[in-house]
């Protein structure tokens, strides 16, 4: 199995540059930042492709597991938006 | 007799040895890069570079990260490298936080996402670290679900859509968790032996987790 690719950092996303490229006149900066991702896509292909077709398989308990476990992060950033509410 | 019972139980200790000495390597590096780039995200608030600056600073730690280290990690320069990396980083979001901070209630955002994101990765790694379970069967499913991620962010780069942003923002947050649980689980099973490897994983986990709830909390603010 080969090893899991480290660069999945997406901090090229709408939501953090929008406001400085609106200001500052850098729209041509999500060009750089949509090729940049295009890049980490395509290096990461081979590597999903193989964790796919040769990765270990879960059952229908381990799996369940993992559910709970997110649902327990959905609930807490659920208590978190109802404190910044408050 | 004795050398064919003795010798795997110490091959298995060796092993066991093998993988804490990973996991208390990473997980010290990653406190000392998280608080590097704490450091730094507080000097960049304070001088307030141009936004070239950190958008620069933000593209070339991902270029360091995805095309130097990779030469570097088997060495000790790889722990610079990561320094370096992870200091431009936490330089680039210096901007961002600025901006929150303008906010009525900037503090009570940032402050929040930063200990959400703070409990998360220890309620996880906890839970892992503990259980022993092996996640890797994960492996697959969060690929694709990285990959699903960075086709709907490359839209939503040219499309202006407040809900896909924050419909990104969200799977961000579950998707990042499951990476926790999967990286965590790899180290303590053996899966990763690298810990400059495994440092940088984690980080990246909690960087996106922190910059996906703090557009969250930031969103679903009254501000």
């Amino acid at each position: 199995m080969r090893p899991v690719p480290i660069p999945i950092l997406l901090i090229g996303r709408d939501s953090l540059i929008e406001p400085m490229t609106q200001e500052h006149d850098m729209e041509w900066m999500k060009f750089v930042w949509a090729a940049l991702l295009g890049v980490m896509l395509w290096r990461m292909w081979p590597v999903a492709k193989e964790w796919l077709e040769n990765g270990p398989r879960g059952s229908q308990k381990e799996w369940l597991n993992v559910s709970m476990l997110i649902g327990g992060v959905v609930l807490f950033i659920a208590l978190l938006i109802a404190f910044v509410q408050s | 007799m004795s050398t064919q019972f003795t010798s795997p139980v110490a091959r298995s200790e060796s092993g066991v040895l093998a993988q804490h000495k990973v996991l208390r390597q990473t997980y010290t590096l990653l406190a000392m890069t998280l608080l590097f780039s704490g450091v730094m995200a507080v000097v960049s608030m304070a001088i307030a570079p141009p936004p070239m600056v950190s958008m620069v600073s933000s593209i070339g730690a991902i270029v360091i990260l995805m095309f130097v280290l990779p030469k570097f990690e088997e060495q000790a320069a790889g722990i610079g490298i990561v320094f370096l990396a992870t200091g431009m980083l936490g330089f680039g979001l210096g901007p961002l936080l600025n901006a929150y901070m303008s906010f009525a209630d900037g503090p009570k955002i940032i402050s929040t996402a930063l200990g959400g994101t703070g409990a998360i990765f220890l309620g996880l790694s906890a839970y892992v670290l503990t259980t022993k379970k092996d996640f890797s069967f994960m492996g697959g499913f969060l690929m694709v679900g990285l990959m699903v991620l960075f086709g709907a962010i490359i839209l939503s780069l040219f499309v202006n859509m407040p809900a896909l942003s924050l419909a990104i923002s969200g799977a961000m947050v579950m998707l990042m968790s499951g990476f926790i649980l999967f990286d965590t689980s790899r180290i303590i099973n053996g899966g990763e032996t690298n810990y400059i490897r495994a440092t940088v994983s984690l980080f990246i986990n909690i960087f996106n987790l922190f910059t996906s709830l703090l557009h969250l909390l930031g969103f679903m603010s009254d501000d």
